[in-house]
């Protein structure tokens, strides 16, 4: 694993040449952080992963956002976001109505950020939670190894929205719902994987112990 | 400058006031927050009636040594930290609680978020707005909570040196609210507030270039002579002819985005206080700093 540590706005993360990842900027061939996270250099790039901050809509997102209005030509959609999403109805193969909630990915992002929408459809049921949107790498993990993870182990069906949104529907929702606080609360630390493994496990084995 | 001038709680010149606090996140509506103490810690003290004289001798010269209250046989008196070893020489005391006497500043960041009202949006950069209130209960005489024209005054000129920290340009069509909420005031509030807001700020995610530290240096006089000092307390801002120069710097580059006066100073002492400020300024920046650390080693400190 590469060396990752804490930085706060302004701290030196590199004096060497390196392409600039995102959270960083340079000033007098320095390179500083802009916010409060986990600077790494790797690769000769100089990045830090944010610990908070609010969902910004990039392209190729997927998002899981509700529905706010209905008009003509599609969906107002909130993504959890200061910026407002559109969905065309063309995107969408059945018709949602106001409060629908909706999984789809960002097609383009105008010049002051609002997201064009496309591949959508509506999850119907399950349970809708929220967590900081910048902890949603960490729950999806490395080639999505947590979320399948939390998949096998609680046999939830779970869609993650990189707006910060996350789907569940099962049986052991609520299991799996924890886990995933937990993974917001720890995102910064190391070894979080073994811990959550542990920690569903105990506590499906305690469910399975008080039906017997 | 010759003599000697004696600050009223016993601090040496460039000392800041003893306790300095801050907690990052502790409002969870809000995106980013910080709570802020800054002040003297007091002791009050039981003290024998016949050790009354002692009292007397040093809060002639010390004024924040003083007597609260007398009882039959005992008075109780107030000692702030720095003069704390004076309490020993004393016979047959008893100290009966601890309490902090200055600042208590709430700042709550939401942002960035969809404009209010609409109009005001730039789709070149967020814009920013600063609220600075003080609560009807934060001085002993009722504050009336209009917001008076010194709020509206200090709510801008903060508002104008922390614009230029963000990186606003990244977020066009928004707005980033913060809300400073003075609820305990003992001079220096708006250094206390903007200090909570720049941690406030990171706690909330946006972009800066720096943490900003802000603090206030002064000059005091007493008997004909003057110093330069850090960070006056009510009683030496109410002093005669005292000066007052609150200051936002931002610690790397050792750059100023605020710098208000009030009193006049030479061209040389100018010079000395900003120096000193600077100084004080980056004291200030390492106590903002583990206030957000901290907040994420409370976490990992349950890993095991």
């Amino acid at each position: 694993m590469s060396e990752r540590w804490l930085v706060v706005p302004g701290d030196l993360i590199t004096e060497e040449k390196v392409k600039l990842g995102p959270n960083v900027y340079v000033e007098g061939g320095k390179v500083y952080s802009k916010v409060v996270g986990l600077a790494e250099v790797k690769e000769g790039v100089a990045r830090v992963i944010p610990l908070e901050g609010r969902y910004i809509p990039r392209e190729g997102d997927p998002v899981i956002g509700i529905v706010v209005d209905v008009k003509i030509p599609g969906y107002d959609i909130d993504l959890n976001s200061p910026y407002k999403a559109f969905l065309p109805n063309e995107e969408l193969s059945e018709e949602a109505s106001y409060g629908d909630v909706i999984i789809a990915t960002v097609k383009r992002v105008d010049a002051v950020k609002n997201a064009l929408l496309e591949k959508g459809n509506i999850l119907r049921g399950g349970e809708l939670i929220t967590i900081n949107p910048k902890k949603i790498p960490r729950v999806i993990g490395k080639k999505r190894s947590m979320l399948n993870l939390l998949q096998t182990l609680t046999g939830v069906t779970i869609m993650v929205g990189a707006n910060g949104r996350i789907w569940l529907y099962g049986k052991n929702a609520d299991i799996a719902k924890e886990a995933i606080f937990k993974i917001e609360q720890e995102a910064h630390t190391s070894g979080l994987t073994d811990r959550i493994t542990k920690f569903i496990e105990e506590e499906m084995h305690g469910r399975r112990g008080n039906q017997a | 400058m010759a003599g000697e001038v004696i600050r009223p709680d016993g601090r040496s010149y460039e000392d800041l006031r003893d306790t300095i606090r801050i907690e990052a996140g502790v409002l969870d509506r809000a995106d980013g927050s910080a709570y802020l103490e800054w002040g003297t810690t007091i002791r009050l003290v039981k003290v024998p009636a016949q050790e009354e004289k002692k009292l007397s001798k040093w809060s002639e010269k010390w004024p924040m040594v003083s007597v609260v209250e007398r009882r039959e046989d005992h008075v109780l008196a107030e000692f702030p930290k720095p003069l704390w070893k004076l309490i020993d020489e004393l016979k047959d005391v008893e100290v009966v609680r601890e309490y902090l006497r200055g600042n208590k500043v709430f700042v709550a960041v939401y942002g960035p978020r969809e404009p209010i009202p609409r109009h005001e949006a730039s789709p070149y950069r967020a814009i920013l707005r600063y609220r600075y209130t003080m609560s009807p209960f934060s001085v002993p005489e009722r504050k009336s909570p209009k917001p008076s024209r010194r709020e509206t005054e200090i709510s801008m000129v903060s508002r104008l040196a922390l614009e230029k920290v963000l990186f606003l340009e990244e977020f066009p069509m928004t707005m980033i609210d913060v809300f400073a909420e003075v609820i305990s005031a003992d001079a220096g509030t708006r250094v206390a507030a903007l200090t909570a807001a720049s941690v406030a700020l990171a706690d909330a995610g946006i972009p800066m270039r720096d943490l900003p530290a802000a603090v206030a240096v002064g000059k005091i006089c007493s008997d004909g002579n003057c110093a330069i000092v850090a960070d006056l307390n009510k009683k030496e801002e109410d002093m005669e002819g005292a000066v007052d120069l609150p200051m936002v710097v931002l610690p790397r580059k050792e750059e100023f985005t605020l710098l208000q006066m009030d009193g006049r100073v030479s061209r040389e002492e100018l010079e000395e206080m900003l120096e000193l400020g600077i100084r004080k300024a980056k004291e200030i920046n390492r106590i903002q700093r583990e206030a957000l650390l901290r907040k994420y080693e409370r976490v990992s400190g349950n890993d095991e």
